[in-house]
């Protein structure tokens, strides 16, 4: 398993928005690509617990966190990184440190890769900008979003600066976009001046990650019975699973139909009883997939 | 294949402070009450802003004021030379 860590505290407005859209973006994109992911949310957000965290070699540590020029802090404004500090080299040694923290891009993370023997660092220059209205949506996710795209590219696979330019182009296209409102776009573009890359241009995330399968369920109804439609992808080249095994089970009768994906990674089972099941889907070398499908979902 | 001339444009401080006015024209007007806030993550931690307390910083020329006006002039700066270059 490859391990990464992220690190979300919640103790004020900043950091409580950081907590979500890092949950939502980091933690999940993670999961469903394969990783394992050490959640050091809250009270957890620690330099103790990043510490503990080593044992399992994670191999990002990313998150959005308080920063300085010299600093980033975790919960309760507790320290995590410091220039100088001898766990900070520990930590950081061998790694990717990716982190929405606002000044450190000046000299905490240069010294981090020239230093410590990070492997790559990102963050920001200057003091990161975003624009909020209701918890946690509209106004605040293009600023996340810019963020957590190159992230989010670097574990599907791209290289640091290709991921690192994943960022720069999803701020481009936010500014580029005339749906979004104008009065925040000084500061798109602010934080997109400040974000800074540090190391290894041509790194990758490393380690063997158990490949997962991404399955959609599409249900009709056709007069009275019902059809459901499986497709299934690798969730990091998204290109079709062919002979992908599926097996749907009625959850009340001995009721039970099976199929297996073709070229094109579908599956069409027709002429079922309109109801509700347990499907899962099986394919050697991918992690076993799970769900279930409620009859009010046929339409 | 073309060939642009790289078009230098100046914004005033005036000027970034009457953008911000009229972009955030109804959020000043409810002042406390407006949903919208803006966020500078700085070293001392979140400083947080309705629209129209940022407007009295920048009007101030309080340091959080001035780096607002500089957002905005950069912006301005930003999006005016794509439009000299474009055209």
């Amino acid at each position: 398993m490859t391990y990464v860590v992220s690190l979300r505290p919640n103790y004020e407005l900043a950091t409580m928005y950081g907590w979500f859209w890092c949950g939502k973006l980091y933690n999940e994109r993670a999961s469903l690509l394969g990783y394992d992911v050490i959640d050091l949310a809250i009270k957890n957000a620690t330099q103790d617990n990043l510490l503990k965290a080593l044992d399992k070699d994670p191999k990002l540590i990313a998150g959005v966190c308080h920063g300085n020029t010299d600093i980033i802090v975790g919960q309760d404004n507790t320290l995590l990184f410091r220039v100088g500090d001898e766990n900070t080299k520990k930590i950081v040694k061998g790694r990717h440190v990716w982190m929405l923290s606002c000044l450190a891009g000046q000299k905490l993370l240069p010294w981090m890769v020239q230093e410590c023997g990070a492997v790559t660092a990102m963050g920001y220059r200057e003091e990161f900008v975003f624009c909020i209205d209701t918890y946690p949506n509209s106004i605040a996710e293009p600023f996340f979003r810019s963020h957590f795209a190159g992230i989010q590219a670097f574990l599907q696979g791209k290289t640091a600066r290709d991921a690192f330019n994943v960022t720069i182009s999803t701020f481009k296209k936010y500014l580029d976009d005339p749906k979004v409102e104008e009065a925040i776009k000084p500061y798109l573009l602010h934080d997109m001046k400040c974000a800074v890359f540090y190391g290894d241009p041509n790194a990758k995330i490393g380690g063997d990650r158990v490949k997962v399968a991404e399955v959609t369920v599409k249900l009709e109804r056709v007069e009275e019975w019902g059809r459901i439609v499986f497709t299934v992808v690798d969730s990091l080249t998204e290109i079709p699973i062919q002979g992908a095994h599926v097996v749907v089970k009625h959850k009340t009768k001995p009721l039970e139909y099976k199929g297996d994906t073709d070229e094109e990674g579908k599956l069409v089972i027709d002429g079922v009883e309109i109801a509700e099941y347990f499907f899962t889907v099986e394919k050697s070398g991918y992690k076993k997939a799970t769900g279930e499908i409620k009859p009010e979902d046929f339409k | 294949m073309g060939f642009g001339i790289m078009a230098r444009v100046e914004v005033s401080a005036e000027e970034a402070i009457r953008w911000f006015e009229e972009v955030y024209k109804e959020e000043i007007a409810l002042g406390d009450r407006s949903l919208k806030r803006i966020v500078f993550m700085t070293a001392e931690g979140a400083k947080v802003y309705t629209p129209a307390q940022l407007l009295e910083e920048m009007r101030k020329g309080t340091p959080i004021g001035l780096k607002n006006i500089e957002i905005i002039r950069e912006y301005l700066k930003w999006k005016r030379e794509r439009e000299v270059v474009q055209k």
